[in-house]
């Protein structure tokens, strides 16, 4: 082989080895699918990433349910809860959002989650929370806080029912 | 360890129906109080105790209804299918948390995990404070009082039963804890007020018309002045028994309802003509 025949061949070898990592290197992230227990209010940006047990299926829909009720107070619009919230946590949340809303008072959302999640049955799942609440009102027409970032830790207890193939919350229990 | 997962739990049982009735909690109002999420069932754990506050509405999609019933208990569990422990802190991998399942009626509400490091801080549940539970949120019979004639006249006598309710024992039981309380209550007798003062107490819930009610009374003086009339009451006293997984009847204390209509009573007067 001539020299520029090697120099190819290394040069070839390295970059299937650097396109190796890179390769490995994403699928390592994509499977950091929030597993973790410790996570912000947001969930990771998979959207691709179908969770396939019970487990990942409910703490994805616990994280989308933050979202949904994050997004409820800050545009002060229940209209999209009953897509992550059934039964009397349904109830309640829309309550909560119609009163801010009716104070036009919107709120932003922003946790720091510390979670179990507990399937009890196939339809049936809970997920106890020990998150970090940096919950602020706002102000309707600068959207800036009206308060301080209360930074207290908060411990709530969510159950969660399977509805239609859809996991969502459906009890909210709080520890005094 | 396992005369823990052994107990029953008993918890004082207050009914917050001012949450249910207004949605978020009220610390939504007070800006001084962090924004979070609006709750109808709080567990307050002390060193001695857990006390819950749930409100009596609403049931869970799937899980049957609440029965009538809103009172609540932990019940310990001995085996969870899965439990995922998703947890950096040492608080969460704490093992002197054990999970109870909240009962409230006969609607499973979720999961509560409670601190067991300093002894269980709540006393065995035995059958019997389970049974008072389940009689405290017995009903008022379903039972309308009924009068012939619908207005009563002065001098004449009013005829009155209880339609809707024949006077069978009312039936109420939970298998949540594992083992099976049956309450009984049986109605002894009714105690009719009139509202002109005049009392009697009856065996029987009367007669529909046109039989003649044993339940009479005659008013002396009409109902004018009051809107509706006069204020006519019902009260069912109950004696209660309850039995555990079909064995023995035991006797609990009795309770009351009352049932209530109003009831316009005019005066007729005779016009003598020549």
């Amino acid at each position: 082989m001539s020299s520029r025949g090697r120099t190819l061949a290394v040069g070839g070898v390295l970059l299937a080895v650097v396109a190796a990592g890179l390769l490995a290197g994403f699928l390592a992230l994509g499977n950091d699918d929030g597993s973790s227990g410790s996570t912000g209010t947001t969930p990771p940006n998979s959207p691709s990433a179908t969770p396939t047990d019970a487990r990942a299926q409910v703490e994805q829909a616990y994280l989308d349910a933050w979202d949904v009720w994050a997004d409820a107070l800050l545009q002060l619009d229940a209209s999209r809860l009953p897509e992550a919230f059934t039964g009397r946590a349904l109830q309640l949340i829309t309550g909560q959002v119609e009163e801010q809303s009716q104070k036009n008072e919107p709120v932003q959302i922003r946790a720091e989650h510390n979670y179990r999640i507990t399937i009890l049955d196939a339809q049936t799942a809970s997920v106890d929370d020990r998150y970090i609440n940096h919950n602020v009102r706002l102000d309707p027409d600068t959207l800036e806080p009206i308060e301080e970032d209360p930074n207290r830790r908060e411990h709530r207890s969510f159950t969660l029912k399977l509805v239609g193939g859809t996991w969502k919350i459906a009890r909210i229990i709080e520890y005094g | 360890m396992e005369d823990r997962q052994n107990h029953r739990v008993r918890i004082a049982v207050g009914i917050v129906l001012g949450l249910a009735l207004a949605g978020p909690p009220a610390h939504a109002d007070n800006h001084e109080d962090p924004f979070t999420w609006p709750t109808d069932v709080v567990v307050e754990t002390g060193t001695d105790a857990v006390v819950v506050e749930a409100d009596a509405q609403g049931t869970i999609p799937g899980a049957g209804g609440s029965g009538g019933g809103s009172g609540c208990w932990l019940d310990p569990i001995g085996t969870i299918g899965q439990i995922f422990v998703d947890s950096f802190e040492e608080q969460l991998s704490n093992p002197d948390l054990f999970p109870f399942l909240l009962w409230c009626g006969e609607e499973m509400r979720g999961l509560v995990w409670l601190d067991m490091s300093a002894g269980d801080p709540v006393p065995a549940l035995d059958p019997e404070t389970i049974a008072m539970h389940i009689r405290d949120e017995i009903p008022v019979p379903s039972a309308e009082i009924r009068v012939n004639p619908d207005r009563g006249l002065v001098g004449v006598e009013s005829w009155f039963w209880i339609e809707g309710y024949d006077g069978s024992p009312i039936e109420e039981s939970t298998n949540a804890l594992g083992q099976l309380v049956e309450v009984e209550a049986r109605v002894t007798r009714y105690e009719w007020s009139f509202g002109d003062g005049v009392r009697i107490e009856a065996r029987t819930p009367g007669r529909q018309y046109p039989d003649r009610s044993d339940i009479r009374h005659v008013y002396q003086r009409s109902s004018a002045g009051l809107p509706s009339g006069y204020s006519v009451e019902v009260t069912f006293a109950f004696d209660v028994r309850y039995r555990v997984d079909g064995g023995e009847w035991i006797e609990l204390p009795g309770i009351s309802r009352v049932a209530e209509t109003s009831y316009p009573v005019r005066e007729s007067q005779a016009v003598i003509q020549q």
